[in-house]
């Protein structure tokens, strides 16, 4: 706590004290065109956005995240999306909110700055992303999913059998571009920004227990087969270890969840267990 | 749960000092031009690497919309005592997995599963013309209509089996799984061996089905490596595959580019029961697309189990479309900056970025982390591109000379090709 505390009397003293503070909401793997009603559910937002001086300083992105991070699709579009919303509401002070491979595509403006010229000034305005259950070394689900595939080639990925987006977070594709694009994981540089993961640790899928129904008990079922694929620590899509593959961690989930609930993938990104309270106060 | 530190403050103040400090081409521009040295770089690694010739591409900048024209740079601080490794060994994958392919009336009537290890799980989804047509769904299989059978014994309506998820709990889970896809668990009581997995009740008895079995418990794994991460065009590919050092009594496989052409390779037997393959990789095709995996099917007879496994390992193979010239200048200012200028030749148009690491001395005479550099511009023929380190973030780290630059590397943005590494690359003594 003292280390955060620091920091706020920092930017008190600072010329900086007056800065515009703004919030951006980051979605992950998926084609988005209302992330605030499809993906985050405006109850998340709304209670986490009213942690800012100005509530209205918010700005939920929409991109299409199934393409690879690197592409203008991917991180260009959110280049963009960033760049504009810290320039019409004048955010000097941004605070950047992921979910899953929201991580990586933010992760990959801050380890490639010279790839777009729009970057260095985001990575500036930025204070620190808060990762939620980031896919920073990839999930074997990624694999499962693109696995089979191979019988029909041409046809199956055509088909979408795996988007671009899957087959980057397979584990042996995300070593390679954490090895080489990406910093932020052991051994590699540390991005210029704080990278500070949310990790989940396990779902929750009793029938009885109502805590098991935040976020929908249906998103919750499919979870627990795909713990299967899973190290004993997941959030039922992603191995904890890749969840805090990169960057820092803040804090797993029951160590601050309301009731030491843990958080499911599907449950890290909605209003379940106080996650919304805990980032409103981190603004 | 950690606190969250002020290391991020910082960095801010350092990019915006240096974030237009790029050199191209050209000499230093400003009044300071303080001491220029003329340098080489130090000889490659071992773990080093960059082309041996150059491949030119006339298509350059048609071939590459979208990507930026504008030279930007960045250097920030980094914390002396960070842990920073060389690169990384190539990744190996470990498969426990292996899928068939089945018709439909093979399914009804039964299709024998080999599983050696208890608590498998088997995933079932439509492929063929039902996906082609949307219909993954419609012809999804529910695992409570399925029938396992061992050692004469049937096992319906779900018995036998456990964590049943239809298509529908699977796809609200939002695995990206392709459409129709179910799974369940195999009770651990069933046993291991021939299972035979049928489906009585399927209609769809001419369309095609995937299966996959996953096998998490077992202890034998397909593992596969690429002999190294990185390979240029027509370098020769190396691939080691183990199946727990078994005689594979079944083994082939192939290499596919990111732009989906396939060559097969032949695996052959090794030392301590390895298999290798070799091929002489073509990377002329559209840049950009992921990375080429080689894929492998093995099977292997374990006592009285059969084992089998598909798996594939990912290695990324580059166009050598530029490379650094060897050349190189150091700056050092008067305002305590250092400059630290790489010759490139580019044979093909393309963006090409220059990064490294800024290493000082400290106090005990020990080599510490500094800073890292980027510069980045478009350009083809020769040119240069400047990594610069303020002289406040210098004095600010407490390190000195003599300095290094480590982790040199040459990308091609463009093309997402990694085109040097080189692990020590400039000293600089002052």
């Amino acid at each position: 706590m003292a280390a955060r505390l620091a920091l706020a009397l920092f930017l008190l003293a600072a010329p900086g004290a007056f800065a515009a503070t703004g919030v951006a909401f980051v979605h992950g793997t998926g084609q988005q065109t209302d992330a605030l009603n499809d993906y985050w559910t405006p109850e998340m937002v709304n209670s986490v956005r009213q942690g800012l001086p100005n509530p209205s300083n918010y700005t939920v992105v929409n991109c299409d995240f199934e393409q690879y991070m690197w592409t203008s699709a991917a991180a260009g579009c959110l280049a963009d999306q960033l760049t504009r919303f810290v320039g019409d509401r004048g955010i000097t002070d941004l605070v950047v909110i992921t979910h899953s491979n929201g991580g990586n595509v933010m992760r990959w403006i801050l380890s490639n700055p010279t790839w777009d010229s729009r970057y260095p000034d985001l990575i500036a305005k930025t204070r620190w992303v808060n990762a939620l259950a980031a896919s920073s070394k990839g999930t074997p689900l990624a694999d499962a999913v693109t696995s089979g595939s191979v019988f029909e080639q041409a046809l199956g990925w055509l088909l979408g059998y795996a988007s671009d987006a899957v087959k980057m977070q397979q584990v042996a594709w995300m070593a390679y571009y954490n090895d080489t694009w990406l910093y932020g994981t052991a051994g590699r540089p540390a991005l210029p920004k704080g990278f500070w993961n949310v990790v989940g640790t396990d779902v929750e899928t009793a029938i009885w227990d109502p805590d098991s129904y935040c976020g929908g008990y249906g998103l919750n079922l499919g979870l627990e087969i795909t713990q299967a694929w899973l190290d004993g620590c997941s959030d039922g899509f992603l191995d904890c270890s890749s969840q805090n593959g990169a960057g820092s961690l803040w804090f797993n989930d029951t160590s601050r969840t309301n009731g030491r609930e843990p958080l499911s993938h599907n449950q890290s990104r909605r209003r379940c267990f106080g996650l919304d309270v805990i980032l409103r106060n981190d603004l | 749960m950690n606190m969250k530190t002020t290391f991020s403050i910082p960095a801010v103040a350092a990019q915006v000092l240096l974030a237009s400090s790029l050199l191209l081409s050209g000499p230093v521009a400003g009044q300071d031009r303080g001491q220029i040295a003329d340098a080489v770089l130090l000889p490659m690694g071992e773990a080093d690497f960059a082309p041996d010739t150059l491949v030119r591409i006339d298509a350059g900048r048609a071939q590459l919309p979208g990507v930026s024209l504008e030279p930007v740079s960045f250097t920030y601080p980094l914390p002396a005592e960070a842990d920073i490794d060389g690169p990384g060994a190539p990744f190996e994958t470990r498969s426990r997995e292996y899928w068939t392919e089945v018709g439909g009336d093979e399914l009804r009537a039964g299709v024998v599963l080999h599983v050696s290890s208890p608590r498998a799980l088997v995933r079932l989804n439509p492929a063929g013309s039902a996906q082609v047509a949307g219909l993954g769904e419609t012809h999804a299989i529910s695992p409570e209509t399925l029938v396992l059978t061992v050692d004469g014994e049937s096992h319906a309506g779900g018995t036998g089996m456990e964590l049943l998820v239809d298509a529908a709990q699977l796809r609200a889970a939002g695995a990206p799984f392709v459409d129709g896809t179910s799974a369940f668990r195999i009770r651990g009581d069933v046993g291991v061996g021939p299972l035979t997995l049928s489906a009585p009740e399927l209609r769809a008895a001419g369309e095609r089905f995937v299966i996959h079995v996953f096998e998490p418990e077992s202890e034998l794994s397909l593992d596969i490596v690429a002999g190294r991460s990185d390979y240029f065009h027509g370098d020769t590919l190396t691939v080691t595959a183990d199946l727990g050092g078994l005689a594979l009594r079944r083994v082939e496989g192939y290499v596919v580019s990111p732009a989906g052409r396939a060559w097969p390779v032949d695996f052959e037997r090794a030392a301590e029961g390895r298999y290798v393959a070799r091929l002489q990789l073509d990377a002329l095709e559209a840049p950009g697309q992921g990375l080429w995996e080689v894929h492998m099917a093995a099977s292997a007879q374990m006592d009285d189990l059969t084992v089998i496994r598909n798996g594939r390992a990912a290695f990324a193979c580059h166009l050598p479309t530029a490379g650094l010239t060897g050349e190189a200048s150091v700056q050092r200012r008067r305002d305590g900056s250092l400059g630290a200028t790489f010759g490139v030749s580019a044979a093909s148009g393309g963006r090409y970025e220059v990064r490294g690491l800024l290493y000082g001395t400290d106090g005990a005479g020990k080599l510490r982390p500094m800073a890292i550099g980027h510069a980045a511009a478009w350009f083809e023929g020769e040119g240069r591109l400047t990594l610069d380190f303020d002289g406040g973030l210098i004095r600010a780290s407490g390190l000195s000379a003599p300095f290094e630059i480590r982790d040199l590397r040459l990308l091609d943005q463009g093309r997402m090709g990694q085109l040097h590494r080189q692990g020590r690359a400039l000293v600089i003594d002052r």
